[in-house]
Parts: structure tokens; C-alpha cells; sequence
């Protein structure tokens, strides 16, 4: 239990999948345009991470070393491609506000990270934590990179006006260039403060 | 040697195996959702026809002009109240978009004015182009006349002819303008007077 717990923690702080290990850069940086799509994809692909590793451990014993990859791959892909068809058949409402990011969770370097990193070799449980933390901490990432980058450039949080009237959103916060210079500044804080705090100790 | 091939030999005999359950997972998924799916996009459509033409109470789809598929219309519907035709639906595909194809629904009434726009499908940018979607921009072209519109940037000029762009999306709004004056284009060509 207390593994659990420590791996828990680990996907959020000390192993954060975007600002520790940088994995998932391409979502990260494109969906993060508001807080809103920022927490959706990352609910959306702790979902998917949660049960890729549950399934990718279950077969740990069963998958080949030499052929992994491509076993890893094709469970991934056809899972989320049925909870793809799923959602846009029974749960529309879902499918309206994540539909837009389940495609793109496929390619998401971090699900195949932790299955080749962590599943393959480890018991279903623990798997199903690691997923459960990679992914919330994924969560976190987007969701902070997404605050700053709605409030500097829409001057809204989830949709909502926060600024002041005579606020002028800067355009480039929600346009690509934008989504480096938030990531960039958010991943030297959280290293800066990781440091502190560890020095600490 | 012999020991190694048959390790190849085992190796792809699990990995198709894998892809065999997957691939049967994914078909029986597919059958499974397929008219589900179907019905959710025609409830889609259907919601875009009501809210282009609002008080209309039944839809027919129409025949088109040979070349107006290559215009960007795809379909063109009658729109219907108590059996009088009281205005037309056109589903367009503009092309223009800064995300791709913009799937539209442009509302135009029989009082020669455009009733209403509606975005069925778009790929545009969050924050920027995506407000397409929202009513602030829909509605600029509720009551406007058939005649060409033009794109405007900044302040609205009040000019009825004149669309004002979402900031930071001038693509996005140029396209979706281009394609309702296409479909009031294709009105003024085949239904104006008719009626």
C-alpha cells in the first residue's frame, strides 16, 4: 500500500509526465488553449492511460520482448478507438466536449511511455496507479499551461471573464508561440520549487 | 539456429494474435455503434436545420444545379411551415478554413433576407476561429439582405453588407462569409422571385 501510495505521487511530483520526463508534447502544446481543454484532454487520457496499463500488465507475461512495440500499440490504438465509437454513439454529450482530443490521445508518447516503462514490468494494481498518477499529474499540466494561457490571452477562466474591461487579451498566449513561452516558464517553477523542497529536506 | 527461427515464428504468432482479437474487438464495436453514430449526426443536422430556419416545421431535401456541388453546397433543403415553403436550408462545405473543411447550415427566407447560420462541423483553432460557434458571431447574419458580404475588421460599421471579423480569425471568417454568399448567390440565381 505504501508503494502505491509513493507511486501515486510520483506521477503528480517527482515524475510529472510533462514537467519532469517532457512526454506528451504534442498535446500539451496544441489543446491547451483554455483550462477547459486543458483538463478534458487530460481526464480523457488518464482514462485511456488507467486502462492501457491495466491491460498491458495483465499481458505482461503473454507479449513477446522482441515484439512489444507493436503489441503495445495495436491494444492502445483499438482501445481507444472503441471507447472512440462508444462515446459518439451513447454518451453524446461526452462526445461533443472530449471527442475533439480522443483521436489525438492515440499518438500520445506518454501512454506508450508508461506501458514500455512501467506496466510491462510490474503487477496490474500497482500498473493501475501508476496510470491513475501519470495521468492526473498529466491533468495538472495541462490544466495550469491552459489557466495561464485563457486568462493572458481570452482574459476568461473557464469561459468566464476574470480581467478587468479595459483588459486586451495578448493573441499570441492562445496561439502556438504562446503554448512555449507558458510551457516553458511553468516547467522552470515547478523544478525551481521540486528543488526547493527537496534542498529542504 | 533452428531454436531462433522458431522464436520468430512464435514471436509473430502472438502479435497476430493480438491484432486478430483486436481487429475482431474493433468490427464488433463498429456493428455495434454504427446506428447509434448515424442517428447522433442526423440529430446533429437536424438541430442545425431548426436553428437556420427556426420556424419551419418540416425539411425536404431539393434536386441542385449540376455545379453546385463544386461550389461548396451539398445540400439544399425546402423548408416547409403548415405546407407553405417559407424559406430554404443550404449545407455547406467551405473550404477556406484555417482548420480544414467548416461544414455550415446557411438559412435563407423567402422575404429575400438570410434567416440564420449554423456551424455543424469545424476544425478550427480554440479561442480564436472556434468562436464561429458562438452566437455573438451567428447572429451577425441574421436579417441580412442577399447581397454580397464582406468582411470587416474591427469596429462594426453598421453597414448592412458588412460582417465584422472575430479577432485574431479573419480565415475563419472570411470562409464561413464566402460560403453563405455562395448559398445567397445560388438563391438569387434559381429561387428569388419565384415564389
Amino acid at each position: 500500500m505504501k508503494s502505491a501510495i509513493k507511486r501515486f505521487k510520483a506521477g503528480i511530483l517527482d515524475e510529472n509526465p510533462v514537467f519532469i520526463q517532457v512526454l506528451g508534447m504534442c498535446p500539451t502544446l496544441a489543446v491547451t488553449t483554455s483550462a477547459e481543454n486543458g483538463i478534458g484532454m487530460g481526464l480523457a487520457t488518464t482514462t485511456v492511460l488507467i486502462m492501457a496499463n491495466l491491460v498491458i500488465s495483465l499481458l505482461r507475461n503473454i507479449i513477446p520482448s522482441k515484439v512489444r512495440i507493436p503489441a503495445f500499440i495495436v491494444v492502445i490504438a483499438s482501445f481507444v478507438t472503441i471507447v472512440d465509437f462508444m462515446l459518439q454513439g451513447f454518451v453524446p454529450a461526452l462526445y461533443a466536449s472530449l471527442g475533439l482530443f480522443i483521436p489525438l490521445i492515440v499518438v500520445n508518447c506518454v501512454i506508450l511511455g508508461r506501458a514500455e516503462g512501467f506496466a510491462s514490468k510490474n503487477k496490474p494494481f500497482i500498473s493501475v496507479v501508476d496510470g491513475l498518477g501519470m495521468g492526473l499529474g498529466f491533468t495538472l499540466a495541462l490544466g495550469s499551461i491552459g489557466a495561464v494561457r485563457e486568462i493572458l490571452g481570452a482574459g476568461t477562466f473557464f469561459g468566464m471573464n476574470v480581467m478587468p474591461a479595459g483588459y486586451v487579451p495578448i493573441s499570441i498566449m492562445i496561439l502556438a508561440p504562446g503554448a512555449f513561452l507558458v510551457l516553458g516558464i511553468l516547467l522552470a517553477a515547478f523544478n525551481y520549487v521540486l528543488a526547493k523542497a527537496a534542498n529542504r529536506n | 539456429m533452428a531454436k531462433q527461427s522458431d522464436n520468430i515464428i512464435k514471436n509473430a504468432m502472438i502479435l497476430f494474435m493480438i491484432t486478430v482479437i483486436a481487429g475482431t474487438l474493433l468490427g464488433l464495436t463498429y456493428e455495434v455503434t454504427k446506428e447509434p453514430i448515424r442517428i447522433q449526426q442526423e440529430k446533429l443536422k437536424n438541430n442545425a436545420l431548426k436553428a437556420v430556419v427556426f420556424e419551419a416545421t418540416d425539411f425536404t431535401l431539393v434536386d441542385l444545379e449540376a455545379s453546385a456541388n463544386d461550389q461548396g453546397i451539398e445540400n439544399l433543403y425546402e423548408a416547409t411551415k403548415d405546407g407553405a415553403i417559407i424559406g430554404y436550408a443550404f449545407e455547406m462545405t467551405a473550404t477556406e478554413g484555417y482548420g480544414g473543411n467548416i461544414a455550415l447550415m446557411v438559412g435563407i427566407g423567402i422575404e429575400d433576407q438570410i434567416l440564420g447560420v449554423d456551424v455543424i462541423k469545424h476544425n478550427e483553432t480554440p479561442g480564436l476561429g472556434a468562436k464561429i460557434t458562438e452566437p455573438a458571431f451567428k447572429s451577425e447574419f441574421e436579417g441580412r439582405p442577399i447581397a454580397p458580404l464582406t468582411v470587416t475588421k474591427g469596429a462594426p460599421t453598421g453597414n448592412p453588407s458588412d460582417i465584422t471579423s472575430i479577432s485574431g480569425a479573419t480565415i475563419t471568417s472570411v470562409s464561413v462569409t464566402n460560403a453563405v454568399n455562395v448559398a445567397t448567390q445560388y438563391y438569387n440565381d434559381n429561387m428569388a422571385g419565384v415564389n
